[in-house]
């Protein structure tokens, strides 16, 4: 890692979940819009130096950065609609296993 | 401020008040005494299987040799008997200790997410429960249907709750739910074969309560709140504005484990899961100016 000494303080402001000030020392540079970055805000991209902010607008972020903690609440981060039965496992579960219409999985002895 | 870990070898339960720092190093020393206790497990599980292969040659030569004195006897069963149950008691005493790796492992990633929006030297409250999810106090209902025994398990292992940056409250419980369904059942051949299946389930109730400006202002839209997208294997069960809060409610199917993304087969991501409802509450929460 390059450092750079005259970066001064974190600029970027992306969190996890919201925006705030970053603690953390710079250790570079954005190369797109020069904000000053900490270990945690720079992310490395075809050779170049991004801000997390500069980083997220990369029309292939989602691939590059999609399990980095400060990329989860990009909008591409979630998968889709959710689907399937909300009452497969509720309080109701305990009744559930009394319903009519399971016996394919009270009967079928193959899959233990 | 005293480490919760100081009581947990006693009740598997960690709880209390700590800090970032405090978590990483509590979390380290839970998984160092895991790892040992798997480690103990095994050795132990070996060394009875071993001192057992022993007692049963012992009996066949007691057997073998009736005119073998009396005192010799006790000598050559006693022995490897005694050695067998001290081994069993040694080994129960460490399975106990061996716990789920996938719960501590869970916190642990999501505590690192949500550190990033908590102040270094913030403080939140844990009561991880590190019991087995089929431990006698979370058993549910028991029935019996069509010679299947059935048991339902709820298991709230994990309570958060904590302060982040933008001065919002968060509270977060997580429960374990497990249905398992055993039989005996004779076959064709007329043997008898015991039969298991097992249903499994995360829900996690999520609640997220802002400065009283922002909750104004969520309150004034005075609209439905738009449902937060979940994983696929994940369901919103609930979604309201409560007097003080935004209350969040996913149900996730299958089993799962801690790791995000491409984990093993036949498994979800409780990781995902539990970031999409923070994410998603998140996105309901006008944000504040610093």
């Amino acid at each position: 890692m390059v450092l750079d000494p005259t970066a001064g303080g974190c600029g970027e402001r992306a969190g996890f979940l919201f925006p705030h000030p970053c603690e953390g020392e710079g250790v570079a540079r954005c190369d797109d819009c020069g904000k000053a970055v900490c270990v945690d805000h720079r992310h490395g991209a075809d050779g170049r130096d991004l801000c997390t902010t500069c980083a997220r607008k990369l029309p292939d972020a989602a691939t590059r950065f999609g399990g980095h903690p400060l990329f989860l609440a990009a909008p591409w981060y979630v998968s889709g609609p959710s689907t399937g039965d909300p009452h497969d496992f509720t309080e109701s579960d305990g009744a559930s296993t009394l319903t009519e219409g399971d016996e394919a999985f009270e009967n079928d002895l193959g899959a233990s | 401020m005293s480490s919760p870990l100081l009581t947990y070898q006693q009740s598997l339960v960690y709880e209390g008040d700590t800090t970032l720092a405090g978590w990483r190093e509590d979390a380290r020393r839970l998984r160092s005494l895991d790892l040992r206790a798997e480690r103990l497990r095994r050795q132990w599980l070996w060394t009875n299987v071993a001192v057992g292969l022993v007692l049963a040659f012992a009996i066949f030569i007691v057997i073998a040799n009736e005119d073998l004195p009396r005192g010799a006897r006790s000598v050559v069963l006693g022995f490897p008997a005694t050695l067998l149950v001290i081994g069993l008691i040694r080994h129960a005493t460490v399975k106990r200790l061996d716990v789920e790796n996938r719960r501590y492992e869970l916190v642990d990633a999501l505590l690192g997410l949500l550190a990033r929006d908590m102040a270094k030297d913030a403080t939140f409250f844990i009561r991880l429960d590190l019991l087995p999810p089929t431990h006698e106090s979370k058993a549910r209902v028991r029935s019996e249907r069509d010679g299947w025994n059935i048991s339902a398990y709820t298991d709230p292992w994990l309570t958060l709750r904590g302060r982040l940056l933008d001065d919002s409250r968060f509270s977060l419980t997580v429960r374990d739910h497990l249905q398992l369904r055993k039989r005996w059942k004779k076959t064709a051949r007329g043997k008898l074969k015991h039969k298991e299946k097992r249903r499994e389930g995360l829900s996690a109730s999520l609640k997220v309560r802002p400065d009283e400006a922002r909750l104004g202002t969520l309150r004034a839209r005075g609209e439905a709140l738009p449902r937060p997208k979940l994983p696929e294997a994940a369901q919103v069960e609930g979604l309201r504005l409560d007097e003080d809060a935004v209350v969040l409610e996913g149900y996730l199917r299958g089993r799962w484990a801690a790791a995000p993304g491409g984990v093993g087969e036949a498994e979800v991501s409780a990781l995902d899961f539990l970031t999409a409802s923070f994410v998603g509450v998140y996105r309901l929460i006008p944000q504040r100016r610093r």
